[in-house]
């Protein structure tokens, strides 16, 4: 199973990063979409 | 080669010869490379200045136009080419997360990020979280604000030491505009965070939200998220504010 994809650019070096999450990111990306799911929901219709 | 100005001249008029271009002022031709561009200092200005004259004085740095009836800054409170944003650096892509690294520096107290989306995968909220040495900080954020919307009154959003701070929602081909102030985030202080957004979909109209990152933490870069880990398509640019 394929990760999510984080991609940026460094603006001092100008070297651009595209690649999967790593353990710690996508721990933390799981950790995020629990903890503020219940948040803003959807506009009132 | 003797020049054979024209006769009667009146201030402002200019006269072009072998490429040179003069222009009347202060009962005189004076030669321009621009014209009606003048070097003055603040004490030698133009007499009988023309409306639209523009002239640069070398005392103050500061450019003037004759508007008519004085002399108007062409800038605010500082030169011309010390005002304003001073652009930094942007990064267009799709992906989970995108970031910004190494754009903040002691250069600039103030940064002000513009961000904008074209495309989320799935309905969600916008997180923005600091990031030092390429890693995110993912708690300490406290932040209160309001979800706007446009049949109903506007909705009190907050965080307290939260994973990020949350703004605009955001669905599907709804386009995103959100504008990020961050006040000294390479400074190993709390950082104070303003954003203001919005996303126009179904009844949704934006976010507006404040506070601050509580980690006394030196940051220089940031990154952008969605709470469903949607795919954003979408471009961030970042500016210095100038301070002289």
């Amino acid at each position: 199973m394929t990760r999510p994809i984080i991609s940026g650019i460094n603006v001092e070096t100008g070297q651009i990063v595209e690649r999967e999450y790593n353990d710690e990111e996508y721990a933390q990306y799981l950790a995020d979409i629990e903890a503020s799911k219940d948040l803003y929901p959807e506009p009132p219709a | 080669m003797a020049i054979d100005f024209p006769n009667s001249p009146t201030a402002g008029d200019t006269f072009t010869v072998g490429g040179k271009v003069w222009a009347y002022t202060d009962g005189k031709w004076a030669i321009n490379a621009v014209a009606g561009v003048g070097v003055f200092t603040s004490s030698t200005r133009p007499t009988t200045p023309y409306e639209g004259q523009v002239i640069y004085e070398t005392d103050t740095d500061l450019s003037y136009v004759w508007g008519g009836a004085a002399w108007q800054q062409v800038s605010g409170g500082t030169a011309v080419g010390n005002s304003g944003l001073v652009y930094i650096g942007a990064y267009s892509a799709s992906a989970t997360t995108l970031f910004i690294d190494g754009c903040f520096t002691s250069t600039y107290n103030n940064y002000m990020i513009v961000f904008e989306s074209t495309n989320v995968t799935a309905t969600g909220s916008f997180m923005f979280k600091l990031r030092a040495s390429s890693t995110a900080a993912t708690n300490n954020y406290y932040y209160g604000g309001l979800q706007y919307f446009t049949n109903a009154a506007a909705a009190a959003a907050q965080g307290s030491n939260d994973s990020s701070m949350l703004f605009s929602a955001a669905t599907g081909a709804s386009y995103t505009f959100a504008s990020i102030s961050v006040s000294r985030p390479y400074i190993a202080q709390p950082t104070p965070i303003t954003i203001d957004s919005t996303s126009y979909y179904s009844n949704y109209a934006g976010g507006s939200m404040r506070g601050y990152h509580g980690l006394g933490t030196a940051y220089d870069g940031f990154q952008i998220t969605m709470n469903t880990g949607a795919t954003i398509t979408g471009i961030l640019r970042v500016y210095g504010v100038r301070q002289a």
